[in-house]
C-alpha cells in the first residue's frame, strides 16, 4: 500500500502519452468511465458474513456531486481502457488515438479501500473495456472483487460489469461477490447495434442478462427457504441505453425497457444522452439531448412506481414523449374522463396518477384522510405540488383551479406557468 | 400560561413535559437553560432533570405511538432550533391521549411542525452519511470535522459504527464543539480534541485527498456542466470540509 501511495504522490496533472504515470493512469481510467451513467448504490440488503469494513445502505448514499450535477456514489473507473472493440459511439474504441492504461488488481483494491475508509465513496463500480479477451477482462474484475471481499473483508457496495462474451462461470462468480451486475445494451435495436457496434452481437448481450436474471430469481427463492443460502447480486441487474446516437423513437426505447423489467427482472434501465465524443459519419453531431433523457427517466419512473404501461403513455400517433410537458401531465390531459379526482375518496392507484402527487404524497393522503377531511392547505402540508395538482383534483367536491375541469384550459395554464416559472418564484403568494 | 425551564438536555425536556402533564397545564411553554435570568416575575418554573421520570415518559410514548414516535421527538429535539418545544409537547400529549401514533396527522399544526423538523434532521443525517470526510492520522485513527445545521453527531456516529467498525475514528462537530469517538468497541464523548489536526496527518493522507479531487474533477462531463444543480444537491456551506471542493 505504501509503495502505491508514493507512486500517486507525484503531481496531479495528466501526462498525455503512451505510458502515463500512476496518477495519470488514474485520470485516464476515470476519464474513460465517465460516460457510464449508472451510479446507484441502492437496493442491496446484503448482510455479508465476515465483513469487517463497510456495509450497504438499502436506499443508497450519494457522497458528492460533480460539476455536471451528477451524484458521485461509487468509485467509477475502468480497470482498463485498452479496448479490442471499435464501437462508433465509444470514447475508448480501438481506432481512437488516446492514452491507454490498465490497473493492476492491487492498485484497484488499494484505491477502493483508501477511498472507502475516508468515506469518499459508497463502493466500487467495477467495469472495463475489453482488453485481450472477454474472459481475461472478466477474470480481472472477478479477482478485484474477490480480493476485496475475502482478503480485506470489504462489505461495501460492489457493482460489477458482466463482460459480453465472458464465460458464464466467471459471471456466476461475479454474481456471488457483487451487489449489482450490469450488462450495457447501449443501442436499442439490433439494426443500430450492427451499424454502430459491429463486434457486439445481440446474443452476447442477452445471454448474460438472461443468466443473471435467472440466478437472481433463484437466489431470492432459495433464501426464502434457507436464510443462509448464498446471495447472488442482491441489488439485481441494470443496463444502459444511449439516447440519440441512433434513430429510435421514445416508444421503441420504452417498450424495450418495459420488457427488460418484466422479462429479466431488471432493477434499472439507465438512459444516457449521447455526447459526441468521436468524429464519425454514422453518428449525429448534435448537442446531448438532455431534455429527452430527462423525459425518458420520468416515463421510466411511471413504469416502475406508478403502475403505467408504455402503451398508455405512447402509441403510434404519439411515438415520442412531449418535450414541453412531463409524461404524466401529458397523459392526464389526454384522459379528461379520469379527472378531476376527489382526494378524500379516490383510491391509492387513482391518486398516484394525479400530476403533482408522488408516491409519498399519495401514501400520506391515504394515511391522513382517515383522521380528517383534507383541504388544500392540508394537501400542501402533506407535500403535494399544488401548482400542478390543483388542475386535476377536487377537495371535498370543490374544484380549485378555476370554474370547472377543462383540459384545454388546463394545458394552456400549465404551459404558461412553465414559461413564467422564474416570475412565479418571485410571486410565491399563498393561494 | 406557564413556562417550564429545563437544562437544555432531552432528558430535561422530557422531565419538564412530565411536570406539565402532571399539573394539567393547558398550553405550557418551555425554555432551555435560563442562564442568569430570574424567573419569578414571569411565572417560570425551573425543572430539575429527573432521568427516571424522563425514561418513564419515553417508555409510555413508545408503547402508545411506537418507536417512530419517539424517534420523531428525538430528531425534532436534535434539530437544535428554538421554540419547537411547544409543538413537541402537543405531539406527545396527542400521542398519549389517543394511545396511538399520530405521526400521520400532518393536517395538525403541531404534528406537521414536529415532522417537518424531524424530516430535516433525518435528511441531514442521510446527507452527511455521504458528505462526511475522514482524514487518516499517523496513529492509524481517522478524524472527521464538519459543521452541520442540526445536532446530528449522535445518529451519524451510529451509522459509522456499523460501517467503519474495524477502524478507530472521531466525528467532530466544529460548530457546536461536540465530538464522538469510536474505539472499535464503544462510542464515547470526546472531552478535548487536538487544536492542530493537520500536524497529525498520516504521510499519505494528502495524496489520497489529491487523488479524490482528481477523480471528482475528471468524472464530470464538460458538455453537461451544471454547477447550479451541483450546488443544489451540495450547498456551498458544506464545502469547507470537502477535500474535493477546496482548492489545494
Amino acid at each position: 500500500m505504501g509503495a502505491l501511495a508514493t507512486a500517486f504522490s507525484c503531481n496531479s496533472t495528466v501526462r498525455v502519452g503512451k505510458a502515463p504515470d500512476a496518477t495519470g493512469k488514474f485520470a485516464v481510467l476515470t476519464e474513460a468511465a465517465k460516460y457510464d451513467v449508472s451510479c446507484a448504490s441502492s437496493g442491496s440488503n446484503a448482510q455479508r458474513k465476515g465483513a469487517r469494513t463497510g456495509n450497504c445502505s438499502l436506499g443508497g448514499i450519494c457522497h458528492s456531486w460533480s460539476a455536471d450535477g451528477r451524484c458521485i456514489s461509487l468509485l467509477k473507473v475502468l480497470f482498463s481502457n485498452d479496448c479490442i472493440f471499435d464501437c462508433a459511439f465509444c470514447v475508448n474504441r480501438r481506432s481512437n488515438d488516446i492514452p491507454r492504461a490498465t490497473f493492476t488488481v492491487e492498485e484497484m483494491v488499494d484505491i477502493t479501500l483508501n477511498f472507502y475508509t475516508r468515506n469518499y465513496i459508497e463502493g466500487l463500480f467495477l467495469s472495463s473495456a475489453i482488453f485481450g479477451s472477454p474472459n481475461r477482462t472478466m477474470e480481472s474484475l472477478v479477482r478485484v472483487a474477490e480480493e476485496l471481499r475475502t482478503v480485506h473483508g470489504f462489505g461495501g457496495y460492489l457493482h460489477v460489469k458482466a463482460i459480453p462474451g465472458a464465460d458464464p462461470v466467471l459471471i456466476a462468480r461475479a454474481g456471488r461477490l457483487a451487489d449489482r451486475l450490469s450488462v450495457n445494451i447501449e443501442l436499442p435495436t439490433e439494426r443500430s447495434l450492427n451499424l454502430l457496434a459491429p463486434q457486439k452481437r445481440k446474443e452476447l448481450i442477452l445471454n448474460p442478462m438472461r443468466q443473471i436474471g435467472q440466478a437472481v430469481a433463484e437466489s431470492i427463492d432459495e433464501r426464502k427457504r434457507y436464510r443462509s443460502a448464498p446471495v447472488f447480486a442482491p441489488a439485481g441487474q441494470s443496463t444502459q441505453l444511449v439516447i440519440g446516437a441512433s434513430p429510435e423513437r421514445d416508444c421503441q426505447i420504452l417498450r424495450l425497457s418495459e420488457s427488460l423489467y418484466d422479462r429479466f427482472g431488471l432493477k434499472r434501465v439507465y438512459y444516457s444522452a449521447y455526447v459526441p465524443v468521436n468524429d464519425d459519419s454514422r453518428l449525429p453531431a448534435t448537442l446531448p439531448p438532455m431534455q429527452r433523457e430527462h423525459r425518458l427517466y420520468q416515463a421510466d419512473w411511471l413504469l416502475r412506481f406508478y403502475g403505467f404501461h408504455v402503451d398508455e403513455l405512447l402509441d403510434d400517433a404519439h411515438p415520442d414523449i412531449e418535450e414541453a410537458l412531463d409524461p404524466k401531465t401529458s397523459w392526464a390531459l389526454r384522459h379528461p374522463e379520469r379527472f378531476p379526482v376527489e382526494v378524500n375518496r379516490a383510491d391509492y392507484e387513482a391518486l398516484l396518477r394525479v400530476p403533482g402527487i408522488g408516491v409519498r404524497s399519495a401514501q400520506r393522503i391515504v394515511a391522513a384522510r382517515r383522521f380528517s377531511r383534507l383541504d388544500v392547505d392540508a394537501l400542501r402540508r402533506i407535500g403535494v405540488v399544488m401548482k400542478r395538482a390543483r388542475f386535476f383534483i377536487t377537495c371535498g367536491g370543490r374544484y380549485v383551479a378555476g370554474r370547472r375541469w377543462d383540459p384545454v384550459q388546463a394545458r394552456r395554464d400549465i404551459l404558461a406557468g412553465i414559461a413564467d416559472a422564474p416570475k412565479q418564484l418571485e410571486l410565491a403568494l399563498p393561494l | 400560561m406557564k413556562t417550564y425551564a429545563y437544562d437544555g438536555s432531552f432528558e430535561g425536556l422530557m422531565t419538564a413535559f412530565q411536570a406539565a402533564l402532571d399539573e394539567g397545564v393547558a398550553s405550557p411553554t418551555f425554555e432551555a437553560a435560563m442562564a442568569g435570568r430570574d424567573g419569578w416575575l414571569l411565572d417560570i418554573e425551573p425543572v430539575e432533570t429527573d432521568a427516571e421520570a424522563a425514561q418513564d415518559l419515553c417508555r409510555r410514548l413508545r408503547s402508545a405511538g411506537g418507536v417512530d414516535t419517539l424517534r420523531c421527538l428525538i430528531y425534532a429535539y436534535l434539530a437544535d432550533t428554538e421554540r419547537l418545544e411547544h409543538a413537541m409537547f402537543e405531539f406527545a400529549r396527542l400521542t398519549l391521549d389517543h394511545g396511538c401514533s399520530v405521526a400521520a396527522w400532518r393536517h395538525n399544526d403541531a404534528v406537521a411542525e414536529v415532522q417537518r423538523w424531524a424530516d430535516k434532521v433525518s435528511r441531514e443525517v442521510h446527507r452527511f452519511a455521504g458528505l462526511l470526510r475522514f482524514k487518516k492520522l499517523r496513529d492509524g485513527a481517522f478524524y472527521a470535522a464538519y459543521a452541520p445545521d442540526h445536532n446530528i453527531t449522535q445518529p451519524l456516529a451510529r451509522h459509522f459504527r456499523e460501517r467503519l467498525r474495524a477502524q478507530r475514528w472521531v466525528i467532530h462537530d466544529r460548530k457546536r464543539d461536540i465530538a464522538v469517538a469510536w474505539d472499535g468497541d464503544r462510542l464515547r464523548q470526546v472531552v478535548e480534541t487536538p487544536a492542530d489536526i493537520d500536524a497529525l496527518l498520516a504521510d499519505d493522507e494528502r495524496d489520497y485527498q489529491r487523488l479524490w479531487r482528481l477523480f471528482a474533477e475528471t468524472i464530470a462531463i464538460r458538455n453537461r456542466a451544471n454547477p447550479r444543480l451541483q450546488r443544489q444537491f451540495m450547498p456551498q456551506r458544506y464545502w469547507a470540509y470537502l477535500p474535493e471542493m477546496t482548492a489545494r
